[in-house]
Formats: C-alpha cells, sequence, structure tokens
C-alpha cells in the first residue's frame, strides 16, 4: 500500500538562477510600467500647465517683446515710421509663431512637448540662469539636483535606519520607559520639517550661534577639501535635524506598533516554541517577512519629503531644487518651473523603480507573485 | 450607533484624547468668536494694510512678552489736541491758535517713531503750523513749520534735517538726555506746541501726536503696522475650513472610489489602480506651485486642486487592500444572495466596515492639509487677500524677522499651527487605538 | 512495572490579563504522559487546550497574569529552569509543537527547508548542509518530496504546508511533540493521511504525542489516553478504550452522544446551554449548568476522583465508592426522532449541463486559462426534500451552492427553477428570485455585517424587498427569530453580532435566510464552524424548519458523517462533476463509485480501535480545476483504474442500482 504519493512538479530551475531569472522579469516589468506612468504623469503636467492656453499667451507676449526690441533696436530699421513698423514686427510674431508651432492646436503641439520633456529638453528659462551662465532649463535644474540629493538621500537614509532599529528594540521593550516617551512624542510629527526649521534656527542659530542658519557651505568655500566638507556638514546638521525631528517619533512608533502587530503572529509564535535566540527571531521572524510594508512606508514616506523639499531648502537657503522653484515662483519664470514638476515626477519615479526592485529582493512573494 | 459612542467613551480613557479635544474645542470656539466679532469682509479689508494702520507702530512686540521679560518698552502714547488747551487768539482775517500737546514718558526705551497728524477743516487758505518742542529740563527744539494740508502728517521720525541738528534719529534726540555718549532716555513730562495761523474765522484745526512704541497689544505688529492679533485670529477659522474640507474632500471621494473600484473590479478598478500610480509620480507641491504661479493663488484653487490630486492619492491603494478582504466576506455574499443593490453594497455594507479604521486618519490628515496651506503661504503663494497664519510667517521671512530679532513674529504664527497640529493628532492617535482593532490587540 | 512517565504535569495554571478582567484559561492540570503514549487533550473551543500547549512550551503572550506549577520532563521540573537554559535544552530537542492554523505557521519568505533544518544548526550546531540533509530526511518521513526543500510557504498546498510543520516539529527527533488541532483545516482526505503518519511515526519512532483537539473522531485515530478538559479543568482522564466505550464524566457522555456518526442510526443529540465565561467561573462544578445529572452537592468543587489506576473524574456521582453510579442511567435525555416528510415528485430546481468557469488572468489581461468550478452538473431537486451536496474542498461545490444563488453566471447549460429558465430572468425578476432562495453560510460571525445591530441586519433584506412598513417589518423579524428559538426576541435585537456565540449566530443567519419566505435554503457548511455540541442542535433546527416549511435543503457539507440524519438524498462531487447520487441510506451503506468508497473508508466513527490501524486512502491530491486530467477526473488516485478506459474516456452515469446513479466504467464491466 502507498500511503502518499509525491505529486508531480513541473521542475523549474531551483534556487539563486530561478531568483535571477524572475528579478529581472520584474524590473523589466517596472520599468516598462514607471515609464508609462511617467509618460502620462508628465503630459498631466503639460495639460494643467497649459489649461486656459495661459503658457502659450505668456510666451506669445514673450515673444512679441522681444521682436520689438530687436527692431527698435536694429538702426537698418530707424526710418521706417511706426505703421511700417508694426507691420515689420507683426510679421516677425507669425514667422516666429509659425516656427514655434504655436498657431497649430494645442493637441498637436502638446505631444511635441511630452516628446521633448521626455528627453529633458525643457526649454529655455525667462529670467534665470545657471551658475555657469546657461539659460537652459535642464543645466538649471541639474546643477541644483546634486545638493538636493545629498540633503535628502542624507535624511531619509538617517530616519529609515534609525526608526527601524529603534523601533525594533522597543518592540522588546513594550511598555518601557523609552516606549512611552516616543507614544507621546508621536503627535509631534504632525508638523512639517519647515516648521522645525523655523525653530531650530531660532535656537542654534540665533539664541545660540553654533551652526550657521542656512546656505550649503561657508562663503567663500574652503579651498581645501577637508574644511569644504566639513564646511557642508555643519550646514547639513540643521535642515538634517529638522527633517529628524518631524519625521523619527511616527516612525519609529508605526514601526514599533507594526512590529508588536507581527510579533504575535503565528510564525513567530512558532519560531519562539522552538527556541531561536530573539535576535534571530527578530531578525528573521519579524523584520524579514515585514521589510515589504516596511518599505512600502518608507517610499511613502520618501515622496512626501520630496515634496516638502522644496519649503525646507527655502527655510534654510539650501541651494537645491526647492529654492530654485521658490526663486522661479518669484521671477514668475515658468519654464523653470514646469521643468522642476517634471524633474520631481522623473525623481519619484526612480524612487519608486529602486523600491520596488528592493521589494522584490526581500520579499519572494512580489518575485514570484501569487496567483490569486 | 452604539458602537461608535461606546469607542468614543473609551477615548476618555486616554488624557492625550482629552487634551488634543480640549485644544480643538479651543480653536473651534476662537474660530467662532473671530468669525462673529470680525466680520468676514471687514477683515480682509483691514488686513489690506493702509490708513486704518497709522497709529499703529511698525514690529512693536506684545505687550506681555515685554512684560515677560521684565522690559519697560514704550507703549504707543496718542495725544489729541481736544483734550488740549488750545489757546486761542482772533485777529483780523484769521485766527492764531496754540496747542500744547503733553505726554509724560517714562519709558526705558526710546519710541519707535514719532508722527504728528493734523487735520485742518472749513478753510479756503491753507493754515501754517509752526512746532516746538518741549523737553522736561526746559529744552526747547525748535521743529520748523509749514503749511497744513486738509490731512497732513508730519513725520518728525523722516525729518532729516532734524536728524542733523540732532546727531541722532529724532524720534531718540528728542527725548534723550543731552550730552551723554549712549542716548539715555529723560523722562518726565513733555510737550509738543503748536503754534498755527488760520486764515478763515470757521476754520478748524486737530491735531494728533502718536508717540509709536516698541510695543502692541496681544501679538504686537508687523512691518506695515497691522496688528498681527487679526491675522492670527482671523487663521484659526481658515485653516480649520482648509484642513477640514480637504480632508474631507480626499477621504471621502478615495474611499468611495476604492469601494466602487473593489465592488466592480475589472477594467473600472484597473483604471483606479493605474491612475493611483501615476498620481503618485505627480509631485503635489509644484504642481500646486505651478497652478500658484501660472493661475491663481486663491485658497479655494488650491483646496481644489489638492481634492483633485488627493482623490487618487497612495490611501486610494490603502482602502483597496483594506476593502478587497472585505469585498469576499460572507455577509457581503448574503447581501448579494438577499438582492442588495450594488450602490448599496459599497454604501451600506463595504464603507461603513472601514470607517471606523478611517476616522483616526480622517483626523491626522486635517493638521497635514493645515501645514499645506501654511507652506504655499510661506512659498509666497498664499491667498491673496486672506490674513492667515502662513502669510504672517512669509512676512515674517521676508523681513527677516529672526535676523532682525523680531522672533514673537514668527513665534506666534508657529505655535497656533503647531497646537494645530497638535491637537488634531493627539485626538488622531488615541482614536486609532480606539478604533483600530489591530491595536486593540497588543 | 510502574514506569517514570515522561511527562509529569503537576498543579499547571496560566491566567491572562484581558481590558474586562482575569482570564483563568488553564486552572490547575494534574497529568502524566508515558513513553510512546499519546494523550489526546479533548474538548470545545475555549475551554484552554490550547493554552496549555503554550503553556508547556512556555510561548506565552505578554498579557499573563499567572503562571505557576510543576512540570516534570525525565523528573527534572523544567518550569524552574531559566529562560536561556529552557531554550536551549529543552525546546525543540525534547519537546516541540505543532500549532494550531498552520497556514500561517510558516514564515512566508523563508525557505521551508531552512525553517525545518533551523532547530539543528540552531541548536545542535549542525552545519547547514547536514542540517537540509536532514530536513530533506524528515520530508520524506511524512510524506513530502524533497524537492521542495527550496519551496517557499505559499507555493505549497494547505495539505503540504501542514506535513512540513509536522516535520519541523520531527526534525530534532524530541521525546514529546504537542500537537494543536493539526488537521483541523484539512479535508477528510488529507487529514486521514497525516493521521496514517502520526500513527506510523509513533510505531516506528517511540514518541510521545500530546494530541490537542475539539473533534472526538480524530481524537480516537492516535489516542491511548484521552483527558477531557472543560473550563480550564480536565473532567475526566481515562484510556481511551474506556473512554470511547463509556465515559464517566456527564459532559464526555453527552460529548459522546452528540458526535454524528455514520454508522448508527440513532440520532445525535446536542448539549444545551453554553460553557461558563473564563472570566466569572462558578464555584462548584463548572458543568453543573448543562449537567441532566446534577444533584445538591454539585455546589461544591468537585475533586478528581480515582475510579481505577490512570483513570480519574471530577465529578460528585463517583464520590462514594461503594455506590456503583452509572451516569449513562442517570441522564435521561429525550430523542426525539424528527419525522421526515415523503418525497414529494414536484420538481424546483433543474441544473442541466451546469458548468461554472472562472476566467484566469496573468498580467491582468492576458488569459491564462479556466478554472472549471462547476463543470457539466445534472440533477433535479424536488419541492421539500433536503439534499447533502458532499465532496472536499475545490471539489466545486461552493461555486455551484452560489451559481444557484444567481451569484455567478453560468459559463453553459442552465438552471431551471419554479419552471422558469434563469437566464431569461431581468434584473428585477432576478431580485425577486433571489427573495426565493435563502442563503446559510459557513461562518456565521462573517456572514452578519459587524457594524448592525441583529435588528437591523434582519430589516435589511426586507428593506431591499420594499416592506417599507416599520411595523410590518418588526412583527416579521421577530416571527423569523421566534422561529430559529431565540426568545425572546428583544434580548437579541439590540445586540451586535459578536455578543452573540457561534450557535446564535448561526441562528439568526437562519432567520435571515427566512424572512422573505423562500422555496429553497442553499447551506453552505452551516455547522462546520461550530463547537461539536452545536453542530446538532443547528442541523436539527434546520431540518426541523424545512419539515415544517416544506422548503428544499441544499445541504453542502464536506462531511459525510453529518449527513445521515440531515439529508434525504446525497450528491458525491469531485472535481466539479457529481460522481454519486442516491438515496442517504442507500449511498453510505453501499458506496460504488470508488471515490466515495474512499471518503467513507476515511471517515472515522469515534472508536478506541481506530488508533490501532492505518486506513487505506488514495493517494495524491484532488485534481487541478485549470488543467484536469483526461477521462475520469479520479482515475489518478483511483485504485480500479482501467488503464485504456478511465485515463482516456469520460465515464457516463450508470445506475448500478436502483435509484443510484455513479459515474463509473467500473460499473459497466458488470
Amino acid at each position: 500500500m502507498k500511503l502518499s504519493q509525491n505529486p508531480s512538479i513541473p521542475k523549474k530551475a531551483e534556487g539563486l538562477l530561478r531568483d535571477l531569472k524572475l528579478m529581472l522579469l520584474l524590473t523589466c516589468k517596472r520599468i516598462i510600467a514607471l515609464v508609462l506612468m511617467v509618460l502620462i504623469g508628465v503630459y498631466l503636467t503639460i495639460l494643467i500647465a497649459n489649461m486656459g492656453g495661459r503658457v502659450d499667451e505668456l510666451r506669445l507676449v514673450q515673444i512679441r517683446s522681444e521682436i520689438s526690441e530687436a527692431v527698435r533696436g536694429d538702426l537698418s530699421f530707424r526710418e521706417l515710421d511706426s505703421a511700417e513698423r508694426n507691420q515689420l514686427i507683426q510679421r516677425r510674431v507669425d514667422l516666429e509663431v509659425q516656427r514655434l508651432n504655436l498657431d497649430r492646436p494645442f493637441l498637436l503641439r502638446s505631444f511635441s512637448y511630452l516628446y521633448r520633456a521626455m528627453r529633458l529638453d525643457l526649454g529655455r528659462a525667462e529670467q534665470m540662469h545657471s551658475d555657469k551662465g546657461s539659460r537652459e532649463v535642464h543645466a538649471i535644474i541639474l546643477e541644483r539636483l546634486p545638493a538636493t540629493l545629498l540633503l535628502f538621500g542624507t535624511a531619509n537614509l538617517l530616519i529609515f535606519f534609525l526608526s527601524v532599529y529603534t523601533a525594533l528594540w522597543l518592540s522588546r521593550h513594550y511598555g518601557s520607559f523609552m516606549d512611552r516617551i516616543v507614544i507621546v512624542l508621536a503627535p509631534t510629527s504632525a508638523a512639517p520639517a519647515w516648521f522645525y526649521g523655523i525653530f531650530l534656527i531660532l535656537c542654534f542659530a540665533f539664541l545660540l550661534p553654533i551652526l550657521p542658519a542656512g546656505g550649503m557651505v561657508r562663503a567663500p568655500p574652503p579651498e581645501d577639501n577637508w574644511n569644504y566638507t566639513l564646511s557642508v556638514l555643519k550646514h547639513m546638521a540643521l535642515p538634517v535635524m529638522a527633517m529628524l525631528l518631524s519625521q523619527i517619533f511616527i516612525s519609529i512608533y508605526s514601526w514599533r506598533t507594526f512590529f508588536l502587530i507581527h510579533s504575535s503572529e503565528d510564525y513567530v509564535e512558532m519560531a519562539r516554541a522552538k527556541g531561536l535566540p530573539s535576535r534571530m527571531i527578530e531578525r528573521r521572524y519579524i523584520l524579514r517577512p515585514t521589510l515589504a510594508p516596511v518599505i512600502t512606508s518608507f517610499m511613502l514616506m520618501l515622496i512626501s519629503m520630496w515634496s516638502g523639499a522644496i519649503i525646507l531648502e527655502r527655510t534654510f537657503s539650501w541651494p537645491g531644487l526647492g529654492t530654485l522653484i521658490f526663486q522661479a515662483i518669484g521671477h514668475h519664470d515658468t519654464p523653470v518651473i514646469i521643468g522642476s514638476v517634471v524633474i520631481f515626477a522623473y525623481l519619484l519615479a526612480f524612487s519608486i523603480l529602486v523600491l520596488d526592485i528592493v521589494y522584490g529582493i526581500v520579499d519572494p512573494r512580489v518575485r514570484i507573485g501569487v496567483s490569486r | 450607533m452604539r458602537y461608535w459612542s461606546e469607542r468614543l467613551w473609551e477615548l476618555r480613557r486616554y488624557p492625550s484624547a482629552l487634551l488634543g479635544m480640549a485644544i480643538i474645542f479651543c480653536l473651534v470656539g476662537l474660530s467662532i468668536v473671530t468669525v462673529i466679532a470680525i466680520p468676514y469682509d471687514e477683515a480682509l479689508d483691514r488686513w489690506r494694510g493702509g490708513d486704518y494702520w497709522r497709529m499703529h507702530p511698525r514690529n512693536a512686540e506684545p505687550v506681555w512678552l515685554n512684560r515677560l521679560k521684565g522690559g519697560n518698552k514704550p507703549k504707543t502714547l496718542i495725544i489729541s489736541s481736544h483734550d488740549a488747551e488750545t489757546k486761542s487768539v482772533t485777529f483780523s482775517g484769521g485766527r492764531r491758535l496754540r496747542i500744547p500737546l503733553h505726554f509724560d514718558y517714562d519709558f526705558s526705551a526710546f519710541p519707535s517713531e514719532i508722527n504728528l497728524f493734523l487735520k485742518s477743516e472749513k478753510h479756503t487758505r491753507e493754515p501754517f503750523a509752526r512746532l516746538t518742542w518741549h523737553t522736561p529740563d526746559g529744552r526747547e527744539i525748535p521743529l520748523g513749520g509749514r503749511r497744513i494740508t486738509a490731512n497732513d502728517r508730519f513725520s518728525l521720525s523722516q525729518d532729516w534735517a532734524l536728524e542733523r541738528r540732532l546727531g541722532q534719529l529724532p524720534h531718540v534726540g528728542l527725548l534723550a538726555r543731552p550730552d551723554t555718549d549712549s542716548p539715555e532716555v529723560l523722562s518726565g513730562r513733555y510737550t509738543l506746541v503748536l503754534d498755527a495761523v488760520l486764515f478763515d474765522e470757521a476754520a478748524e484745526i486737530t491735531a494728533e501726536l502718536v508717540v509709536y512704541g516698541r510695543v502692541h497689544g496681544l501679538a504686537g505688529t508687523d512691518h506695515q503696522r497691522r496688528d498681527l492679533l487679526l491675522a492670527l485670529l482671523w487663521g484659526t477659522p481658515i485653516a480649520l475650513a482648509f484642513g477640514l474640507l480637504a480632508a474631507v474632500g480626499t477621504t471621502l471621494t478615495t474611499l468611495v472610489i476604492a469601494a466602487a473600484g473593489v465592488w466592480f473590479g475589472g477594467r473600472l478598478d484597473a483604471t483606479i489602480q493605474r491612475l493611483t500610480e501615476i498620481n503618485m509620480i505627480l509631485p503635489l507641491l509644484p504642481i500646486l506651485v505651478m497652478v500658484g504661479t501660472l493661475y491663481s493663488t486663491s485658497i479655494w484653487l488650491m483646496l481644489g486642486v489638492v481634492v483633485l490630486l488627493g482623490i487618487f492619492s497612495a490611501s486610494a491603494k490603502m482602502y483597496r487592500a483594506m476593502l478587497l478582504p472585505i469585498r469576499e466576506s460572507p455577509y457581503i455574499q448574503a447581501a448579494q444572495a438577499y438582492g442588495a443593490s450594488d450602490s448599496r453594497i459599497i454604501l451600506h455594507y463595504l464603507v461603513p466596515r472601514i470607517l471606523p479604521v478611517l476616522i483616526p486618519t480622517f483626523v491626522t490628515l486635517i493638521p497635514a492639509f493645515v501645514f499645506l496651506e501654511a507652506s504655499l503661504a510661506v512659498l509666497g503663494l498664499g491667498d491673496p487677500v486672506l490674513p492667515t497664519w502662513g502669510k504672517v510667517l512669509n512676512d515674517a521671512q521676508n523681513e527677516s524677522a529672526l535676523y532682525n530679532h523680531y522672533y514673537y513674529w514668527v513665534l506666534a504664527p508657529a505655535l497656533l499651527l503647531m497646537l494645530t497640529g497638535l491637537g488634531f493628532a493627539l485626538l488622531g492617535f488615541a482614536l486609532d487605538r480606539v478604533f483600530n482593532p489591530r491595536l486593540r490587540r497588543i | 512495572m510502574m514506569t517514570e512517565p515522561l511527562l509529569k504535569v503537576e498543579d499547571l495554571r496560566l491566567a491572562y490579563q484581558t481590558e474586562r478582567g482575569v482570564v483563568t484559561a488553564v486552572d490547575g492540570l494534574n497529568f502524566e504522559i508515558r513513553r510512546n503514549e499519546a494523550l489526546v487533550v479533548l474538548g470545545e473551543s475555549g475551554c484552554g487546550k490550547s493554552s496549555l500547549a503554550k503553556a508547556l512550551l512556555r510561548v506565552l503572550p505578554r498579557n499573563v497574569y499567572q503562571y505557576s506549577g510543576r512540570v516534570l520532563l525525565d523528573g527534572v521540573d523544567i518550569m524552574a529552569l531559566n529562560p536561556e537554559h529552557f531554550r536551549r535544552d529543552v525546546q525543540w530537542l525534547r519537546i516541540s509543537l505543532v500549532m494550531q492554523a498552520s497556514m500561517n505557521a510558516l514564515n512566508p519568505v523563508v525557505r521551508v527547508g531552512e525553517q525545518v533544518a533551523e532547530p539543528l544548526w540552531v541548536h545542535r550546531g549542525w552545519s547547514r548542509n547536514k542540517a537540509m540533509a536532514r530536513a530533506g530526511e524528515v520530508f520524506e518521513l511524512v510524506g513530502v518530496s524533497g524537492d521542495f526543500l527550496k519551496r517557499y510557504p505559499f507555493e505549497l498546498s494547505g495539505g503540504m504546508r501542514q506535513r512540513v510543520v509536522l516535520a519541523m516539529a520531527l526534525v530534532a527527533e524530541p521525546e514529546l511533540v504537542i500537537m494543536d488541532e493539526p488537521t483541523s483545516a484539512l479535508d477528510v482526505l488529507t487529514q486521514a493521511g497525516i493521521m496514517n503518519r502520526l500513527k506510523r511515526i509513533k510505531r516506528e519512532l517511540g514518541t510521545s504525542f500530546m494530541l490537542i483537539t475539539h473533534d472526538v473522531a480524530t481524537s480516537s485515530e492516535i489516542a491511548d489516553r484521552i483527558a477531557l478538559m472543560y473550563a480550564g479543568q480536565i473532567v475526566e482522564l481515562s484510556s481511551a478504550a474506556q473512554f470511547f466505550a463509556k465515559p464517566a464524566h456527564p459532559y464526555g457522555k453527552l460529548l459522546m452522544d452528540s458526535v454524528p456518526r455514520l454508522h448508527q442510526t440513532r440520532q445525535p443529540d446536542h448539549i444545551p446551554g453554553q460553557p461558563p465565561n473564563l472570566m466569572l467561573l462558578p464555584s462548584g462544578c463548572r458543568f453543573v449548568d448543562r449537567c441532566p445529572a446534577r444533584f445538591d452537592r454539585c455546589d461544591e468543587d468537585p475533586m478528581p476522583i480515582a475510579l481505577s489506576e490512570r483513570n480519574e473524574v471530577r465529578c460528585w456521582l463517583y464520590a462514594d465508592p461503594t455506590e456503583t453510579t452509572n451516569p449513562r442511567e442517570l441522564i435521561k435525555t429525550p430523542t426525539p426522532v424528527l419525522e421526515t416528510q415523503p418525497l414529494s415528485k414536484e420538481v424546483l430546481v433543474t441544473a442541466q449541463d451546469l458548468h461554472t468557469w472562472f476566467e484566469l488572468k496573468q498580467w491582468g489581461f492576458i488569459r491564462a486559462g479556466y478554472v472549471r468550478a462547476v463543470n457539466g452538473v445534472n440533477f433535479h431537486l424536488y419541492r421539500g426534500e433536503a439534499v447533502a451536496f458532499v465532496g472536499e474542498s475545490g471539489c466545486g461545490k461552493s461555486s455551484l451552492a452560489r451559481t444557484l444563488l444567481g451569484l455567478h453566471k453560468p459559463t453553459q447549460g442552465e438552471v431551471v427553477f419554479e419552471g422558469r429558465h434563469m437566464h431569461d430572468l431581468n434584473k428585477h425578476e432576478l431580485k425577486q428570485y433571489r427573495a426565493r432562495v435563502g442563503y446559510v453560510q459557513q461562518d456565521p460571525f462573517g456572514a452578519l455585517p459587524p457594524f448592525m445591530t441583529i435588528r437591523r441586519a434582519l430589516s435589511e433584506p426586507l428593506i431591499i424587498h420594499g416592506v417599507s412598513d416599520p411595523k410590518e417589518r418588526e412583527a416579521r423579524i421577530r416571527a423569523a427569530l421566534e422561529e430559529v428559538r431565540l426568545s425572546p426576541a428583544d434580548d437579541y435585537l439590540p445586540k451586535f453580532p459578536h455578543m452573540l456565540s457561534g450557535g446564535q449566530q448561526q441562528r439568526v443567519v437562519i432567520a435571515r435566510s427566512l424572512i422573505l419566505q423562500p422555496a429553497m435554503i442553499i447551506a453552505d457548511e452551516p455547522v462546520s464552524m461550530l463547537d461539536a455540541s452545536v453542530r446538532v442542535e443547528i442541523l436539527r433546527l434546520l431540518r426541523t424548519i424545512q419539515n415544517k416549511r416544506e422548503l428544499t435543503l441544499a445541504f453542502i457539507t464536506h462531511d459525510l458523517s453529518t449527513v445521515r440524519h440531515f439529508a434525504d438524498r446525497i450528491f458525491v462531487m469531485y472535481g466539479g462533476r457529481i460522481v454519486e447520487a442516491a438515496t442517504v441510506d442507500d449511498l453510505l451503506d453501499f458506496p460504488q463509485h470508488p471515490y466515495t468508497q474512499a471518503l467513507l473508508a476515511a471517515t472515522a466513527d469515534p472508536d478506541a480501535e481506530n488508533a490501532a490501524q492505518e486506513r487505506e486512502l488514495p493517494g495524491g491530491e484532488p485534481p487541478s480545476l485549470l488543467h484536469p486530467p483526461p477521462g475520469c477526473y479520479f482515475h489518478p488516485r483511483c485504485p480500479h483504474a482501467i488503464k485504456g478506459l478511465c485515463d482516456v474516456e469520460e465515464p457516463p452515469e450508470l445506475e448500478p442500482r436502483t435509484g443510484h446513479y455513479s459515474a463509473c466504467w467500473l460499473h459497466e464491466e458488470k
């Protein structure tokens, strides 16, 4: 008598090889999906920006003023009377409008805008220029990007690791003094980072002047690398601290709660019954299965931080994208503002992609895919 | 209903919830009082600035703050000619008036500014006035003379000639003890004597001497002499309304849409899912900035955009994840089996099931939107006419308030914002513990 | 020879602190387990049996209020060991655990092989390879191929996961394995397969077992001894032979009587009342409220009274050793026999060639195939009869129910109800049709909206079907509650579902299904989530109502033993098809189809003999509904399969006995 037969299963590549293949597939799928998402997102941005033809109007005014200035300034047109001159200007404006396809319906043009935006050809700024003197919007933006990445990358990673590990520690010390402190402080995260920034500047730059109130590096910038780095670090201290203050308690609190909920899962109890050491239980049985949602919430935090960047940078005069947008608002420099939105969309999409891939690595359920 | 009342009754065990509710009640009460006491149009009109505030000092700090610091900074003194003993001598073709404007000055600091407002009426020819400043120690400082228009203003502080003569800012020099190195206040009774010649018998002249102080009211004033109290008070209902409307707008629509997507599934669900994903890469704040610069910075437009972008926010995914298992739950199948319609299932069976989990999220969302509005204002994209906390902060930043040590200017709106944030967050966290079944288990 | 017991528990107590008060889950237990002995702890839900398992292995929640007593393992008190010592020397190496609901007992993101091998490298310091090799051996032992070592839990079927959890418990060769409801969520055949494995392991490895279960039939499969638990106490401790033949405690007696049996014509009874609240335990005997043999002495707390060596009972009836009282004679429960109506010949429902397939999609839009949930089903249901659809999970019985309810549209074929074709119905008529068919579900708590009071939940169908007068609604709600014997109605109307017991919830669900005056009720596993003592009660209620109202009752179940007294005809389903149909007695006594025979072989009536023998079972798993095998769906598992016939051609429906239909080629040969 045969007690049981092993049901035949299709042989698949086992272990690492299979995982690699699946990861590659997942990455490709996500890239395609995200490119599509960016495409639609940017197109929506263009639509919003041009709702009611506002951008066109601005451009028309700009073209007209440029041309009339050129015509007035041109000596060879001195003799023309005003009527003739106006005619000339009109002719030139029409030509320019034709050249820029401004006379064609918006729907058609929107696609050419889209094409250009996707290639990061974001047009020329109206007022602003990069430090190197370029008026290309993408040059202006790319020049500011590293500063933003430095500040927000540092702060986010710091918050992420600090809060996850503190949360793990607290979930083990449920009800301890530290635990209660975190619960009490969690609501303080209702305020955004820039808000704490104001207080920090007040405290550490004015009342107790030990740290710089704004900027990214001392002026004039120090010559040698070591001092330069030191100066940047000093300037980073307050903004990073502001972000930390506004995010850290809520992150610790929510992850602590999350780990607590998950530490009553059956498989955690099973691991405890198996007599595994508590560090191993924490790592393998609490952290690993919950990494996916932890990463999701990190992603959401990242996204909200990208948005918050604008205002935090403005508070600390950090020369990044946020300050750029703020300056662009001041100058009413439309191309720069639209360009920044596009760049932000790219940044968000990229963050999502990175996290999707990490998601796939940490969670086999995502990688292998549960068919429902 | 009993479920709700029982849960809410449980809240009393959380002191944080009680504190949060107390804060919220205070803010709501303040809003109601404000809206009743200062009508909307009047508030807007005053906030536009200008003549209404001419008697107010610039950048004065709150009175209580000065007290707290133990300082003795001057208050604003207004001396009107109505209270003065006017001597009048009539002569042919006119009158000669001598109006002494007395005031006692015993503050430790100099005033921030001195202005004299003159009003002459019922005249055909403009009167002429000459001013003399009498100090307590008997010195007389002539301040010159001029013809007076119908509504005239003598800005003593901006009298360059006088400044040069005194060697100091006029509002310092006029009240300083003579012959000291660093200016020191000479306390005692000062008099500004106004000698006016009126060329009409019927003509009247009234004068108001304003010795601007360095403290004002409960909240101080800004660079345009506006009383910050107005903005702080009116900022409350605006912030609460914006936060509440935005939170209601986003959560309810998102919830219903997510529920519909989950229930009907298929194409609708897929479309909603894709829209959410696209929405995830649309940066909210930059888009608001874009809309603000390109179209209008009206708070209602911003609210509309926030709600519109919020409909397909990440929370739609969260609701979907919560609703998916509920969709399969037996009671829904039972409802279907006894013939409940689609809309009934969505609204009566799906949505109420996750409302308890939603309430805390909703409450914690309110301050998020309050801060969003403030953020926009700080970026200079605040509503052009409404007095809001964010705009106060923005003004303060533009005037480098921190650098100039006008801390109150930043602190008051910041504290109010913080209070709002804390109030809702405290309540929200407690609600979460009461309503979230997963939290109840630990 | 008196041997030293392997495990000796003395006065074990465990209580939790909860929001509402202290819950005493385990209240002074004393028992012992000898080497190579299997002790079954039998009890209803909430009697503290799961807490016992956790208490022994010290897997305690945070809110422990009291945890005391002595647990001697080979004479050493392991309760006194410090946590680190206990963890390293006792846990898993000497005592291991198979947890309840083991669907979740495996870490979803770690490969199962690693999870099984883990205790070896943690406790024994083995190398990874050596541990994995051992894990492979244990996999074979429990009947899972070593190929699955590198799989993740979600890639395994429920039965396989349960075997993996079992492998995990056995990997370090512990002396004692504690199993908490190891098979309760599994299908009949899988369950029997795992019990077979356990018997063999016990015989070959000499391991001791402690099996915790609520299911009397399962307990008889392995038990040497039985510990009957009630409200945190052991009320009877005796050998399996003794217990199954003649339980001493009144509770044991009633419990045995409430078990529906396959081969017994006597109707099972239910135990009235409910177990006491563990927060407010009554003084005196805890069973007193439900005990038919109670007398004045029951107000005192009974002490365990030894009946013979190693047999004891907590009941005052046995206090006087001179008087040999048998509770069986004391308890006089009337056994009303349900009167069944003669079968009418008016057809209510006809299913013709009914197919319900679901499209399976990949990547959201590409069709990956069809799940053939209902795959060609024909039957007539007559007015006023009760019909049981029996089959394992995944045989399509629930999909059939939902198709009959009009929740799924049939892909092919049709349902004719009261002479009308269902696919001809328009929206309005469909709604009316739904009023004619009531639905009773498996999970009574889930079937009631948790945010609605009973009144609201019951008025919903009425509101939907246009009963706008609140007075009329109230009257009908009260009448319905009366009919399901929930009275007085005022006690229940303002309550929320979670305030009622499982049995009461199910009554409300039945009341709701009746409130629109249906002609047919579809009950999908109506009792499988209820306690044994309540099951019979609900089934009897359904049967009574069905008879009184002359309803057609379609009763869907996986458990053949409940069918005998509560249905007139049986349809056995396999792989989305009906393989056998007959009247109850004929089918149970003369099963024709090999699958039905296998099902019957796997279904046990409680009997001490069960432990001695392994059951003969077909191997393999139920067919994939996505890619069903060609020919007869059962042929890959069928011991009598005819090569070249069964695996090629679908068998026709034959009639080997009069009125007894079976779809199998074997009957043709005859």
